[in-house]
C-alpha cells in the first residue's frame, strides 16, 4: 500500500455525501491521519427532518457523515459555521436577487466560506491539509505555484466553483477525486463499505429546501420591498407588469404573462433596476459578444499586456467559448467572445480555461453593450410597492 | 491510546467492578415485573430492593419514589404535575426557574410557556453562578402566586452549589411548591431529601455510573401532587410503562455499595487535585478564567474559560490528544451554542463560547489532569494564533 500520507494530518470536509466519504477513505488508505469535519451551515434544513438528502447541511447529513467516520474509524466533529454562512452566502444570495442579479451561492460558499474556515480549523487542529470531495485537480508546479485543473471526469468537473481559491489555500488543498470517474467513486464507496454508497447526489441549492428561490428571497428579505413594475421592450413600449425583478432570469420565456400571439416569442433580455423595469425582446437580443467581469482571481501568473486567449464558462453548465481577456484594471476584465453567447447573466461567475487548466475567473458585472430600454424615467413612483 | 476521561458530569463509568453482577441481573430479571409468576416476582423484587437502597441513600420514604427513564423525564414530569395541580386548584399555572437550570427543565418550561400559555419567569444568578435569594425574597413579598419554583442543588456546568435548603424554606413560607434537580449532587455531596423537603426531587442513574435509561422522581407527601405524563397502570397509575428492572436494579446495587464506601475521602482527594489543576492552568495559560472559583462548588468540577479561544476547538484538540472533556451540556448535534449558564452569570458570548468543563470522579487520577496540563497550553496558543491571524 502506498503510504504517501504517512504521519500527515488532514482535515476532510465531510458533507455526508458519497464524494467526501470516498475522499476520507482514500486518504486514510494512503496513510494520512484523517480528521472528519462536518460544517453545519444552515438551520432551516434541520427543521425538515423528514426530508433527507438533497441538501448539504441537515442533521440527517451530519449523521451520515458521522456514520462514514465511524466506518473509517476516524474522529468526527461538527463545526458550526451558521453565522458565517448567513453573512457570506445567504445575505449575498438575497441581496443579489434584490439587485436584479442572479447569484451563484455555491461559488461564493467555496470562495469566501468553506476553504477559509476549514483552513482555520485545520490550523487549530494541527492539520497540514484540507481535503474535499470536489472533482478538480490541484497540482503543484516545480516553480512552487499551485495550479487548478479540470477533473478527469469532465461531466462532474467542479473547477468552476473553485476559481476564487488563493495560492495559500490551494497549497493546503487535497482533492483526490480529481483523477477519478464518478462511477468509480460509487464503486469505491461500496468497496470501502461506506454507508452512503447509494445515497443520491445533492441537487440544487442546499439551503433552498425544496421550494423556490423566490419565496426564499422573500422570506429572508425583511428590510426590502418587492416592487412590481413594468415589462417593457427595448423601444420603451410597456407590454405588461412584472412582480419583482428578482423573480425573473435572463432568457426566461414562461411566466411573463405576455399572452398575445405577437408576444409569444419574447424572452427576458435584461432589466433596468433604476426604473424597476423588466426588459423583454426577441431571442436574438440575448446573443452578446462581450462582458465585463470584476473581483477577478488568477490562479498563477499571467501576462495580460497583449490580452489572453482562453475559453470561458459563463455559468456552471455552459459549453466553453473562445474569448480574449483584456485587463481593465487589476481586478476587472473585458471578455470578448469569438462568437455570440446566449443569456450572459450579471451576478454569475465567469471562469477561464486554457485546455484543462483553470486560470481564474471573476463575477459578471454586465455586458460590453448593455441591454437598455428607451422607456422614459417615470415608472417607479407609479408602481405598486408590496412590503415583503 | 487510552483516553483520559474528564467528563464525569456528562456520564460516569461504574465505580466498581460489577460486570458479573450486571450479567446476572440481565439473565435473571428478564421477566415483566408486573407478572404474577415467579419470574415476574423476581424482577419486581429487584426493583423493590433498589427502591429501598435508593431511599436509604438519598434519605426519603420508599413509597415516594417513582422510577422514570431518566432525569429529563423526571424534570418534565415535575413541571407537568405542578402545572396540572395549579389548574386543578383553579389557578393560572406560573413557573419560576433559576436561569441556570438544566436544559431539560428550561426547554420544557419554555414549551409549556409557548404552547400552553404558562407564565415562565427566570431567577437570576450572581456572577459566581449562585441563585439570588434576595431576588426571591423581594419577589415573593409582592408576588407569591407561583405554581413551582425550580432550583438545582449543584450546577452541571460550573459545579456551583446552590443554597437550596434556604430557598426551599423560603418558598415554603409562601406556600410555593418546589422542584430540586439533584442529578449532579448525587454521590458527590451530602444531602437529605427529607431534610430538603422539596415537593419534587429528580435523579439520574448514569451520572454515578449506572445505566442510561433509569432515573427517579421523588415527591414529599402523597402522590396527589403527581399527574401522569404517560398513562397506564404501573406505578400507582402515575407513571405507566413496564419498569426497567435491570437499569433500576443496577442503580440500587451501585447506591448500596456507595453507601458503605468512604466517598467523602474520595471527594476530598478530588477537590485537592481539582484545585491544584486550576492553579496550574492559571499559572501556565494567561487569560484563564475559572467560573465560580470563589464560591462553594462540587469537588470534581472545573469550568474554565480561555480568552480568545473557542470551546469546540479546544475540545476537538483535546480529543485528538486522547482527552475527553466537554463544554457544558452534551449536545447531540456535536456543536454547541454559548452556555446559558455562563451567559446567566454575566459572561459575554465570547467567553461563554470559549469555556470548557473538566469533571472527574471515582476513577480519576492526577495523571488525567496532567495529560490536560501537558497539551493545553499549546492548544490554546495555537487557537489564539489562528483567531488573531
Amino acid at each position: 500500500m502506498n503510504q504517501i500520507g504517512f504521519g500527515k494530518r488532514v482535515l476532510v470536509a465531510m458533507s455526508g455525501g458519497v464524494d467526501s466519504a470516498v475522499t476520507g477513505a482514500l486518504l486514510k488508505v494512503q496513510g494520512y491521519d484523517v480528521v472528519g469535519v462536518h460544517m453545519s451551515l444552515w438551520n432551516e434544513a434541520e427543521a425538515s427532518i423528514k426530508k433527507s438528502g438533497g441538501s448539504c447541511c441537515s442533521i440527517a447529513d451530519a449523521n451520515d457523515a458521522r456514520r462514514v467516520c465511524d466506518e473509517l474509524d476516524i474522529p468526527f466533529y461538527v463545526m458550526n459555521a451558521r453565522d458565517e454562512f448567513k453573512a457570506e452566502v445567504i445575505d449575498y444570495f438575497v441581496s443579489e436577487y434584490l439587485h436584479a442579479r442572479t447569484p451563484n451561492p455555491c461559488v461564493m460558499c467555496n470562495n469566501k466560506l468553506k476553504f477559509h474556515h476549514l483552513i482555520k480549523k485545520a490550523d487549530e487542529l494541527k492539520c497540514q491539509y484540507v481535503a474535499t470531495g470536489h472533482y478538480a485537480k490541484v497540482i503543484t508546479e516545480p516553480s512552487g505555484i499551485v495550479h487548478l485543473y479540470k477533473a478527469t471526469d469532465t461531466s462532474k468537473d467542479q473547477s468552476y466553483f473553485l476559481f476564487g481559491l488563493q495560492q495559500e489555500q490551494l497549497k493546503r488543498a487535497l482533492m483526490p477525486l480529481g483523477d477519478l470517474m464518478k462511477v468509480n467513486v460509487r464503486k469505491l464507496a461500496q468497496t470501502f463499505n461506506l454507508p452512503v454508497a447509494e445515497k443520491k447526489d445533492s441537487q440544487e441549492i442546499c439551503f433552498v429546501d425544496g421550494g423556490s428561490y423566490r419565496s426564499f428571497v422573500e422570506k429572508n428579505a425583511s428590510d426590502h420591498y418587492r416592487p412590481q413594475g413594468p415589462i417593457v421592450d427595448t423601444d420603451g413600449n410597456t407590454l405588461g407588469r412584472h412582480s419583482g425583478l428578482y423573480r425573473y432570469t435572463i432568457g426566461q420565456r414562461k411566466g411573463l404573462g405576455l399572452d398575445r400571439p405577437d408576444q409569444q416569442h419574447l424572452v427576458v433580455v435584461g432589466n433596468d433596476l433604476a426604473m424597476n423595469a423588466l426588459i423583454v425582446g426577441p431571442e436574438e437580443q440575448l446573443l452578446k459578444k462581450g462582458l465585463i467581469a470584476s473581483s477577478c482571481n488568477w490562479i498563477g501568473n499571467y501576462d495580460f499586456s497583449q490580452g489572453i486567449k482562453a475559453k470561458a464558462r459563463i455559468r456552471s453548465r455552459h459549453d466553453e467559448a473562445d474569448c480574449i481577456i483584456t485587463l481593465l484594471n487589476e481586478k476587472s476584465v473585458i471578455v470578448q467572445f469569438e462568437e455570440t453567447q446566449r443569456a450572459i447573466t450579471t451576478g454569475q461567475a465567469v471562469v477561464f480555461y486554457q485546455d484543462d487548466l483553470c486560470i481564474g475567473g471573476g463575477w459578471i458585472e454586465g455586458l460590453t453593450v448593455p441591454v437598455t430600454t428607451k422607456m422614459k424615467h417615470k415608472a417607479v413612483g407609479g408602481s405598486q410597492r408590496v412590503a415583503l | 491510546m487510552s483516553q483520559a476521561y474528564l467528563d464525569y458530569n456528562a456520564s460516569a463509568p461504574s465505580p466498581f467492578e460489577l460486570e458479573n453482577e450486571l450479567t446476572t441481573l440481565i439473565k435473571k430479571n428478564f421477566a415483566n415485573p408486573s407478572s404474577l409468576h415467579a419470574n415476574g416476582r423476581q424482577a419486581r423484587s429487584l426493583i423493590n430492593q433498589a427502591t429501598c437502597s435508593f431511599a436509604e441513600f438519598v434519605d426519603c420514604e420508599p413509597e415516594f419514589v417513582y422510577w422514570t427513564s431518566g432525569a429529563s423525564e423526571s424534570n418534565s414530569w415535575a413541571l407537568h404535575s405542578a402545572i396540572e395541580s395549579a389548574k386543578r386548584n383553579g389557578k393560572k399555572p406560573r413557573l419560576l426557574l433559576s436561569a441556570i437550570e438544566h436544559e431539560s427543565n428550561l426547554v420544557a418550561a419554555k414549551w409549556y410557556g409557548q404552547e400552553h400559555g404558562v407564565t415562565v419567569c427566570l431567577v437570576p444568578v450572581d456572577s459566581s453562578g449562585v441563585v439570588s435569594i434576595s431576588f426571591l425574597e423581594n419577589l415573593f413579598k409582592t408576588d407569591a402566586q407561583w405554581s413551582l419554583l425550580c432550583v438545582m442543588i449543584a450546577n452541571n456546568e460550573t459545579g456551583v452549589i446552590q443554597p437550596v435548603e434556604a430557598i426551599v424554606a423560603l418558598a415554603k413560607k409562601y406556600g410555593i411548591p418546589t422542584h430540586v434537580d439533584c442529578v449532579q449532587a448525587l454521590g458527590k455531596m451530602d444531602f437529605s431529601v427529607k431534610k430538603l423537603s422539596a415537593t419534587y426531587t429528580t435523579f439520574s442513574a448514569h451520572k454515578i455510573g449506572g445505566l442510561k435509561g433509569a432515573g427517579a422522581l421523588v415527591v414529599t407527601g402523597s402522590g396527589q401532587i403527581l399527574s401522569p405524563l404517560i398513562h397506564g397502570k404501573q406505578q400507582k397509575s402515575l407513571r405507566a410503562g413496564t419498569e426497567n428492572p435491570v437499569g433500576v436494579g443496577f442503580f440500587g446495587i451501585l447506591l448500596k455499595k456507595m453507601k458503605s464506601h468512604p466517598f467523602a475521602n474520595l471527594m476530598a482527594n478530588l477537590m485537592t487535585m481539582r484545585n491544584d489543576f486550576e492553579s496550574e492552568l492559571k499559572r501556565t495559560i494567561p487569560g484563564t478564567i475559572i467560573h465560580g472559583e470563589k464560591v462553594l462548588r462540587l469537588p470534581n468540577t472545573s469550568c474554565v474559560g480561555f480568552e480568545l479561544t473557542d470551546g469546540d476547538s479546544i475540545l476537538m484538540n483535546l480529543d485528538l490528544e486522547g482527552i475527553s472533556a466537554s463544554s457544558g451540556s452534551a449536545c447531540t448535534s456535536g456543536s454547541v451554542d454559548p452556555s446559558h449558564v455562563l451567559l446567566a452569570m454575566g459572561c459575554d458570548k465570547n467567553i461563554s463560547r470559549a469555556s470548557v468543563r473538566f469533571s472527574t470522579g471515582w476513577g480519576s487520577q492526577w495523571r488525567d489532569y496532567e495529560a490536560v496540563l501537558k497539551v493545553l497550553p499549546d492548544i490554546i496558543g495555537r487557537i489564539r494564533k489562528v483567531a488573531t491571524k
